[in-house]
């Protein structure tokens, strides 16, 4: 495979993409995770597919209309749910399917031969384009600056929302703002593992690199890293077995969650580990005295 | 001249769709004052302290701070919440938590602490005798250990209005003295108030007390008498006083 991806464009692209798309999704995804947004991020993701189908039906790139569909959602879920009260789970719900109809919908009023909707379904790494790469590009930059320039008052409105408000801001831009970065966090992923497998690369990586440490920090770089290694691994999977790079990236990334937990815990039976998490802090705690 | 209050709330209403959680509450704070709020739960506690925090709009009536208007005055109000609310899993240690109370002097884009944060910082913690924490995951601390880290978090802010929302709850014995004699200290320089269902564990401390449910009934020195609590809480003393009840009332007569 090394060699192929020395000769052909399109493998390049799928590893500058893979590695692209999992820094977006290292940093959000453990926001995701400690703000427990999975769900809500699943939703945006499929109202994402309303864009995609807009986006054949009017002739323009299907991304694009996946990036304005999946953010207007998300900030259209907040508006309801700040003025109304209703459960976020009941929006949630019917956006969900929205998505998907309108979607549905636009397919089949588009003119001419019904166009192949399953790599964005379930994605396929090996035929993002150049232009894929540069909104990718873009966007991860995006999610980057916003998240460096904010860092420290994310997390403490993550861990207390309310003390944050108290402290003079204003919390309801921070919700915002969040939910934006999740939307555009999603269209990036959707190119690499497709809008039905999103969740799984949000939620596993941060999952496992929750189980070393208990520094903010470091659970988005190890996600980072790990959804790099994932992603690769998918691809390389992917190429060399001719199955759909979306499917052996998740199945790599939950086989992987699965079997570091049971190891781990088998770990714990022996007596080797103390506690069931943040273990790498606990054991720098007890060096420092 | 008159005097400016700590805290002025003049005719404050507060309703949840069409509950009524305030109605017409006045109530005025002075700066030095030690103030418990006593009454049942549903009474609208919480929610006094909610508006005060300007984390609940009311329907009518108005909060100043030092005669501000609450927008702000915000900076000067240390707030510490009930503790059980927390996600324990939640990765953060205590120096980031108590730095939090530092966000309001920084502008928040690019807010990055100061060494001058991190010199209060350590010193709170050690007034709370809870210096080497520092580096702890929060998970990792006690219930007691907790609520001084939420304390030490309030007092960052070096506020000159202290609020406290059950603050004893879910503690031990030997952090609640300590918090209690922390508070009493410092109601010597700022206004503290308390709220609480565990009026005999504060009835020796505080200089004032409030009894609220829904309506204010009372605001004044810690001798209650029995028709004041039946009407706050519209039963037996006994129910709420635990078998010490002199120790916030009067001995009754022919009792």
């Amino acid at each position: 495979m090394i060699d192929a991806l020395l000769e052909y464009k399109f493998l390049q692209n799928a590893v500058i993409s893979a590695v692209l798309a999992s820094i977006a999704c290292g940093i959000i995804g453990t926001i995701v995770m400690e703000k427990r947004l999975v769900m809500m991020s699943g939703g945006i993701a499929h109202t994402a597919f309303g864009g995609i189908g807009m986006g054949y039906y009017l002739k323009i790139e299907p991304i694009l209309g996946a990036l304005a569909f999946s953010i207007f959602s998300s900030l259209t879920i907040i508006k309801i749910k700040r003025s109304t009260f209703t459960n976020p789970d009941i929006l949630i719900g019917m956006f969900w399917s929205l998505g998907m109809a309108i979607g549905i919908l636009f397919i089949a009023i588009t003119p001419g031969y019904p166009p192949d909707m399953t790599s964005y379904l379930f994605g396929d790494i090996l035929t993002v384009s150049r232009f894929d790469l540069w909104i990718i590009s873009v966007l991860d930059v995006l999610v980057i600056i916003t998240i460096v320039t904010l860092y420290n008052v994310f997390k403490a409105y993550m861990f207390d929302e309310e003390f944050v408000s108290v402290s003079g801001i204003r919390t309801s831009i921070l919700e915002y703002l969040l939910f934006v970065l999740i939307a555009i966090t999603v269209v990036i992923l959707i190119r690499v593992v497709g809008i039905i497998l999103v969740i799984a690369l949000f939620t596993a990586p941060p999952a496992i690199a929750k189980l070393f440490t208990y520094n903010l920090k470091r659970i988005m770089l190890i996600s980072t890293i790990l959804g790099s290694a994932f992603c690769l691994i998918g691809l390389w999977f992917s190429y060399e077995m001719h199955i759909s790079s979306g499917a052996s990236i998740v199945l790599i990334t939950v086989l992987s969650y699965v079997s570091i937990s049971i190891t781990r815990r088998m770990l714990k039976k022996e007596g080797r580990v103390h506690v069931t998490s943040g273990m790498v802090d606990i054991a720098e705690n007890m060096q420092k005295g | 001249m008159t005097m400016t209050y700590a805290i002025e709330i003049r005719s404050l209403s507060v309703y949840y769709n069409n509950l009524c959680a305030l109605d017409s509450v006045n109530l005025n704070v002075k700066e030095q004052e030690f103030l418990g709020i006593i009454g049942p739960s549903g009474g609208g506690k919480s929610t006094l302290l909610k508006s005060v925090l300007n984390l609940v709009k009311p329907s009518s009536g108005s909060i100043k701070i030092f005669g501000q208007p609450l927008r702000l005055s915000l900076n000067q109000i240390g707030y510490v919440p009930q503790n059980i609310r927390f996600d324990r899993h939640f990765p953060i240690n205590v120096k980031d938590v108590v730095l939090m109370g530092r966000i309001s002097r920084h502008k928040p884009l690019f807010l990055r602490y100061k060494q001058a944060d991190l010199t209060i910082v350590s010193q709170i913690l050690k007034d709370l005798e809870i210096g080497h924490l520092i580096d702890r995951q929060i998970g990792q601390l006690s219930g007691g250990q907790l609520q001084r880290v939420l304390l030490a978090r309030a007092l960052a802010v070096e506020p000159r209005i202290l609020l406290l929302d059950e603050p004893t709850s879910n503690v031990d014995s030997y952090s609640k003295t300590l918090i209690y004699s922390i508070l009493k200290e410092l109601s010597r320089r700022i206004a503290v108030i308390v709220v609480t269902h565990d009026i005999w564990a504060i009835s020796s401390l505080i200089d004032q007390v409030a009894c609220l449910n829904v309506k204010l009934h009372y605001h004044g020195g810690t001798e209650l008498n029995d028709e004041i609590i039946q009407n706050v809480f519209g039963c037996p003393v006994d129910l709420i006083a635990h078998g010490v009840p002199h120790r916030i009332y009067r001995a009754h007569e022919g009792v």
